[in-house]
């Protein structure tokens, strides 16, 4: 007698029938009309308006590349179905074809929210494209551009969606402050991607480094999670930003229980900051470019953050910068730079949802942000990562720190380091320090 | 020059827009995630059905494939979750059975060898319980045990524990047949 197994595959490769002709052809076409909606939009809109044309070469500018490197970013807000659910509750039932649909609606959503919040934007005039070429141009004379792009084409903008090929969708991506999704499943595909072209001697495209999947490719020592319902431990810590002394970093580790014999996947994970109404404040996520501002009541777009599997762990970090503190970062609507404060301690929530295990409820945790405290090693190095990350991209958010700080950092918080991956990615900043000289 | 080229790069190309290498991939794939729709489903009907679902769906979930998994993997991951939607929807709008397969055809049928054996494999399948049913389609594809863990998000022991606990199943049936 042979095994159990195979006499159940055998009869079971007898039974199953050859897919059908007709329905393969007509699923297949299915498949690719709804590839070709996702990558065929906006492009043609884009070159539409002057004023458009005018800020996209401003943005796409060498010089402000930094601005503009969220790619990645875009095409997540189309690709991940947790992140669109989010902002169109499911009403109906979900067929996959209407899924797809409401991405287009969610997208338009956003931005219409955003369009309506701001419509009095004073038109100030763009810069010329050569003199913002020649500087690195704060945020605010992008979002002056904007302005003015705004008050010019609203409709053209709010029906302009960002699409995953080129620079073209860096406007949309500004104006929409996307929802952006770290997913947890990637752990490293960009941190190989990087560390092949810097063995080539190259300093690999922005658009390719995604800085949450460098920082998520190193384990980090957090506490171990409670076991209680909650299938992730949640770690959050706030402490000063190296390379601004004017804010701070937030950082939010999501961490899967360890494996076990009730292993448990949270899926659908979103996270997002409620800052308390008092503050103003702006955040960026750490490795994308749009500003969040609390003005522009772009708050409630949620991080999408995929799944967080069993003992996993996934690491977002915010720039936080306090506005009535400093408005340096680049304040869309502000005029007066403020007075500088003391960072107060309490400045909101943070606030996670996740599927319960019926995959049916969404279960929402709220984490008060805590106060400013020291970093310690594990968020040092993942700091220095992050920095990593930002360099190679090109941001310009970092001022003055650079890959010798970066590096120090990084050397001086390998901790344990087992495995050595922490001074192998101290050995490749080193080689991108030099390869961007 | 398609054909050479891996999987893996065929969906990293269409997660980036390539129309062409998107649907080269999924004609690459087509037959095998049908029939893997069929295993988990048992019914033709609803496995063009379910295909269709993953079809339609594939597209927007590209982003959330990354170079790291092998392709099937990651395609089957979207097939098992898609089949999971659909069960949920069944059993909440519908009060169609969420069993396999259709004992309805399979005892209408005329009686021969065939039939009896997809009887027998009908009662089989009946008998175990979603979760078994799905690593079953998975196992019987030739997946390792590590591999279904993968797709289905569960650890390595679960799916073995899951496969003893179906031939056990088995076995238990085929007594009883013996028995009679």
């Amino acid at each position: 007698m042979t095994d159990d197994l195979d006499d159940l595959k055998s009869l079971m490769d007898q039974a199953t029938p050859r897919a059908d002709a007709t329905r393969r052809a007509d699923n297949i076409a299915l498949a690719r009309k709804n590839f070709d909606d996702i990558h065929a939009r906006a492009t043609p809109e884009m070159t539409g308006g002057t004023g458009l044309k005018r800020i996209w070469n401003i943005i796409t500018s060498k010089a402000a590349i930094g601005a503009t490197t969220a790619v990645f970013a875009c095409g997540f807000l189309f690709f991940t179905s947790g992140g669109q659910s989010l902002l169109i509750p499911h009403t109906s039932e979900p067929a996959f074809a209407k899924q797809v649909g409401s991405a287009d609606l969610a997208t338009e959503t956003a931005s219409i929210t955003m369009s309506e919040a701001n419509p009095p934007l004073p038109a100030t005039p763009a810069p010329e494209p050569s003199a913002i070429a020649r500087t690195v141009p704060p945020l605010s004379h992008v979002e002056g551009g904007i302005a003015e792009l705004m008050s010019d084409d609203t409709a053209t903008v709010a029906r302009t969606a960002p699409q995953f090929d080129g620079a073209s969708n860096t406007l949309a991506m500004v104006l929409e402050a996307p929802v952006m999704a770290p997913s947890i499943e990637d752990d490293g595909s960009s941190y190989a991607t990087i560390q092949s072209a810097l063995m080539n001697g190259q300093i690999p495209p922005a658009n390719t480094i995604r800085v949450d999947e460098l920082i998520n490719h190193f384990d980090y020592d957090y506490p171990a999670p409670k076991l209680d319902d909650v299938p992730f431990q949640t770690i959050v810590t706030r402490f000063p930003t190296p390379w601004n002394d004017d804010t701070e970093l937030l950082f939010i580790v999501l961490q899967g229980q360890r494996p076990g014999g009730n292993s448990v996947t949270a899926s659908n994970v979103t996270l997002q900051l409620d800052i308390d109404s008092d503050q103003e404040a702006e955040y960026r996520l750490i490795g994308y470019d749009a500003l969040k501002s609390r003005d522009a009541d772009l708050t409630n777009n949620p991080v999408d953050l995929g799944e967080v599997s069993s003992g996993r762990s996934s690491t977002v970090i915010y720039e936080i910068t306090l506005t009535n503190q400093m408005p340096e970062l680049g304040n869309l609507l502000r005029d007066d730079p403020g007075t500088t404060a003391e960072a107060p301690d309490e400045i909101g929530n943070i606030k996670i949802h996740y599927a319960a295990s019926d995959n049916r409820t969404s279960v929402p945790i709220e984490i008060s942000i805590p106060a400013v405290t020291s970093p310690n090693t594990e968020t040092n190095f993942a700091t220095a990562i992050a920095g990593f990350g930002q360099l190679l991209r090109g941001d310009s958010q970092l001022g003055d720190w650079g890959y010798d700080q970066a590096i120090a950092l990084a050397h001086d918080n390998r901790g344990t380091d087992n495995f050595g991956l922490r001074a192998e990615a101290v050995q490749l900043m080193r080689l991108a320090q030099s390869l961007s000289r | 020059m398609r054909m050479t080229t891996t999987d893996e790069d065929l969906a990293e190309a269409a997660a980036n827009g390539d129309g062409p290498a998107f649907a080269a991939l999924l004609d690459r794939h087509y037959d095998r995630l049908f029939a893997f729709c069929f295993r988990l489903t048992g019914q033709q009907a609803e496995a063009e059905d379910l295909t269709q679902d993953i079809c339609a769906a594939l597209p927007a979930k590209l982003g959330s494939y990354q170079r790291r998994a092998k392709v099937t993997t990651w395609l089957y991951r979207v097939a098992v979750n898609a089949a999971h939607d659909r069960r949920r929807k069944r059993a909440t709008y519908a009060k169609a059975t969420t069993g396999w397969g259709d004992w309805e055809i399979a005892r209408q049928a005329e009686h021969s060898e065939t039939t009896e054996a997809l009887d027998w494999l009908t009662a089989a399948m009946n008998q175990l319980n979603e979760d078994l049913r799905d690593t079953l389609a998975l196992v019987l594809d030739d997946m390792t045990h590590a591999q279904a863990a993968e797709i289905l998000g569960v650890s390595e022991g679960t799916i073995s524990w899951r496969v003893s606990e179906a031939k056990k199943a088995l076995r238990a049936i085929k007594e009883k047949e013996a028995a009679q």
